[in-house]
């Protein structure tokens, strides 16, 4: 079973200057699965994310992938080894056109040499940016942006997908499109770890979720069982 | 009314000494410059410190508001303005200059607005280059323009006045970081927007120290001029005296209290130290410039701070000297 | 008034070349680089030193003051910029203020500004358009500036590199999640900017005296420099204006004190004062 683990966090403590973001966080995820990251605004979750990512360093505690210690290991060295982030917000080039957008997502040397292959599963996955491949990022609407981030870190080759509120900001209809997107991401064997704050969207999508509140891991299960704890939902997000 | 420290008392008798020093016979002379030119740079590296330091404004047109002011002092005596008359004026003239700037400069912050101060002084040296208001077509212009009516005022009254204008400005200093300007001021440095949406006007905030700092620089650089003796656009407006303050603040160390004074004290010991080796002298600045910033970002007074005697020495000094 | 202004345009192409890696620096690091009017005149000294002592002509020069250049601005930015970038905003403004006196400094120290008047064999030569003459030598510096900014752009943009140069300007969160090592992308930019810094200081170099100007001025410019430099500004932005395209006319302002620079403006408002 331990061979199935691709990421693993054990106890990590985070600090925004001398602001502890984190405390003594856990968590795992299997190869394969998708998992959810539940929790409201300034509980930790894109911090969570960072960390995993390198942007941040936890001052305790130890983060692996793939069985190796990324914990001080440098943001490129991390998304060359296939983690790859879908920042928040729609963080995108906006002055650069949306094919050279998706190109330089597979600027690590692992993935420039499947850069054709790459994208032409983006445009498979989002026939709209291949009509739209020369207009300038920044003239997209949102929904098209969105996809426009997700397609460029599939243009890394990860092999694990973080994925920070895609909803935000969003028409229910779109996001609906987009987690059906992340399906058959997933179905092409891509591990997904996302985080949400609309929870019956996360928990009806996820295998998996983690709650978190002030920096720590309250509540984590198989999403089933989140259904039927419903007094903890109510007691911790009031639905 | 701050309580009587140790500090003040030390300050106190430093200016009684330097107040006297003139009148000694047993001193030579050019002690008496020394100490001119480093109340010069006190005063004017006192108020960059405020402004850049304290205010978050990287000014780099310092020398448009000494330039003004001397000026204003230059022409003033040209057409009968009594040279006490031409000080005050001239550091109206720069005051007023700031608030003037300030409307279009303050719409910038960071780096864009040392790029927009940058260019002030360049401006004012080609305006007054080419600007001749008063005597015949032999003065003005690039030749400058003496100073006239000053044979009253001798190196001692200068000195004076200086060291007057210093001890002036270190009081404003010391003044505005202990108000509630100071602590607006930390605010807007911090976040503008955040201080803003506190209902902090940000831009009067920032317009005081710019003003007061342009006044006292302004002041202290006519001084400097009656010094002289003569003014002339291309030295004055020129970027070696923003070199000069921008050395003595971070030599001491910028954003401390006594920076100013320690990194004045350096400065005005290197320039005379290397002053016959020309452009070398310019040259080891940068040197010194860059490797101070690098190794300490506080400057002196944060290698000094890493020492226990030192820090014990400043706690000793910021006791009162009467009642607890 | 065709003339001035047809060789405003023309010499316009130098000064975007010039600005050009400053944008780059202050795109990528939004730092204004004061130090690099002083870097574009170490490398213009430097094809001069090459061609006063060894006749190789300023563009032959270029291969070894290009890799010269490049590999300084690496070391500045890597070993002095960097380090200032982490202590406050207003760091490497200062360092770059610092660099900036170091080199006028030093190059003033060792060279000797009377002893420039050596100049190659098309230095001279001029072509005519109808009644006008000009000197062949800004058309030269017109188009080497034209394909060097061609081919800049398209580095930026067909290269992994120069894309990641853009990405991290435009976006450095997004630009570190695609896994470009931001902090090595400015070593790179800077070390760029270098470049085009080379190339603008090795045709600086071959800014001869106008033949329409004659001596007496040549001579001005030299022992009254601070005067004439004065009015410059305001001219140049009259008459190379037009080729500047967006690039910040305050960046002009940088290179006023510079005294091959004043030289550069002299001769272009001299040409302009005549007619």
């Amino acid at each position: 079973m331990a061979a199935d683990i691709l990421l693993k966090i054990e106890e990590i403590d985070v600090f925004h200057g001398s602001f502890q973001a984190l405390w003594g966080v856990s968590l795992e995820v299997k190869r394969g699965e998708i998992v959810a990251l539940i929790g409201a605004n300034t509980a930790g979750k894109s911090t969570l994310l960072d960390t995993i990512c390198g942007l941040l360093h936890p001052a305790k505690g130890a983060i692996t992938f793939r069985g190796r210690d990324i914990t001080r290991s440098d943001t490129y060295r991390i998304v060359d080894m296939g983690i790859t982030q879908i920042p928040e917000g729609r963080s995108i080039f906006p002055e650069m056109t949306v094919m050279d957008n998706l190109v330089i997502g597979s600027y690590t040397p692992r993935s420039r040499g499947c850069r054709k292959k790459n994208l032409k599963r983006v445009f498979d996955l989002f026939p709209r940016l291949e009509e739209r491949r020369n207009q300038i990022a920044n003239t997209l609407s949102g929904g098209e942006q969105q996809m426009m981030v997700i397609g460029r870190g599939l243009m890394s080759a990860p092999e694990m997908m973080l994925i920070d509120e895609m909803s935000l900001g969003l028409a229910p209809i779109i996001v609906n499109d987009l987690f059906n997107i992340l399906k058959e991401i997933r179905q092409s064997g891509i591990t997904i770890l996302f985080v949400e704050q609309n929870v019956r969207k996360s928990i009806q999508e996820a295998d998996r979720a983690y709650i978190l509140e002030k920096g720590k891991v309250v509540l984590c299960g198989d999403s089933c069982d989140f259904q039927e704890e419903d007094k903890v939902m109510k007691a911790y997000f009031g639905i | 009314m701050t309580k009587l420290t140790y500090e003040h008392i030390a300050l106190i008798s430093i200016v009684v000494l330097l107040v006297v020093l003139p009148l000694v016979t047993a001193v030579p002379q050019s002690w008496t410059l020394y100490v001119f030119i480093f109340c010069v740079y006190l005063s004017m590296s006192c108020m960059w410190n405020l402004i850049a330091g304290y205010a978050g404004l990287i000014s780099l047109c310092q020398p448009a508001f000494l330039g003004l002011a001397g000026y204003t002092l230059a022409l003033g005596t040209w057409i009968g303005v009594p040279w006490w008359a031409g000080l005050v004026g001239g550091a109206v003239v720069a005051g007023i200059f700031a608030v003037l700037i300030a409307f279009a400069v303050f719409r910038l912050s960071g780096v864009y607005f040392a790029i927009g101060t940058l260019v002030v002084p360049e401006v004012l040296r080609s305006l007054f280059i080419l600007w001749r208001p008063v005597g015949g077509s032999m003065t003005g212009g690039g030749a400058g323009y003496m100073i006239k009516n000053i044979s009253g005022v001798g190196i001692n009254e200068t000195y004076w006045l200086a060291l007057v204008i210093a001890v002036i400005s270190i009081i404003i200093f010391r003044a505005v970081l202990s108000s509630n300007l100071g602590l607006g001021l930390a605010a807007i440095r911090d976040n503008q927007q955040a201080a803003a949406s506190c209902g902090i006007n940000t831009f009067r905030l920032k317009l005081y120290p710019f003003v007061i700092g342009a006044m006292i620089t302004g002041l202290v650089g006519a001084v400097y001029y009656i010094h002289q003796g003569f003014i002339e656009p291309t030295r004055t407006f020129n970027v070696s005296w923003t070199m000069a303050i921008l050395l003595s603040t971070v030599i001491g160390g910028m954003r401390t209290k006594g920076g100013a004074m320690l990194g004045a004290m350096v400065y005005v010991f290197l320039y005379f130290a290397m002053a016959r080796y020309g452009g070398y002298s310019l040259l080891i600045q940068g040197v010194i410039l860059i490797t101070i910033l690098l190794i300490s970002p506080r400057g002196l007074l944060g290698i000094f701070n890493k020492f226990s005697f030192y820090r014990s020495f400043v706690l000793f000094m910021d006791r009162p000297v009467l009642g607890k | 008034m065709i003339s001035p202004i047809v060789m405003g345009i023309l010499l316009g192409g130098l000064y975007a070349l010039i600005a050009m890696g400053l944008s780059m620096v202050f795109g990528v690091m939004r730092m204004i680089n004061l130090a690099h009017g002083d870097l574009v005149i170490l490398g213009s000294y430097l094809s001069f030193a090459l061609l006063a002592n060894f006749g190789l002509d300023p563009i032959v020069s270029l291969v070894i003051t290009v890799p010269l250049l490049s590999g300084l601005g690496f070391f500045i930015q890597r070993f002095l910029l960097r380090r200032a970038a982490d202590i406050s905003d207003e760091a490497p403004l200062i360092i770059a203020f610092g660099i900036a006196l170091i080199l006028q400094n030093a190059i003033q120290i060792v060279t000797d500004p009377q002893s420039r008047g050596i100049s190659t064999a098309y230095s001279m030569a001029s072509f005519s358009v109808g009644p006008f003459q000009f000197p062949v030598i800004y058309l030269m510096n017109f188009v080497a500036a034209l394909v060097v900014m061609a081919l800049f752009s398209i580095f930026l943009k067909k290269t992994y590199l120069g894309r990641a140069i853009a990405a991290a300007s435009q976006n450095k969160k997004a630009a570190q999640l695609m896994g470009i090592n931001t902090k090595n992308i400015h070593s790179a930019a800077f070390a760029i900017a270098m470049i085009s810094a080379a190339i603008a200081g090795a045709f600086l170099d071959d800014i001869p005296v106008p033949t329409n100007i004659g001596y007496s001025i040549f001579d001005n410019c030299f022992r009254c420099g601070d005067h004439r430099r004065s009015g410059q500004p305001v001219r140049d932005l009259s008459g190379g204006g037009d080729t500047w395209s967006g690039a910040d006319p305050v960046r002009i302002f940088f290179r006023i004190r510079r005294p091959d620079a004043f030289r550069l403006f002299s001769h272009f408002s001299g040409a302009y004062r005549e007619t």
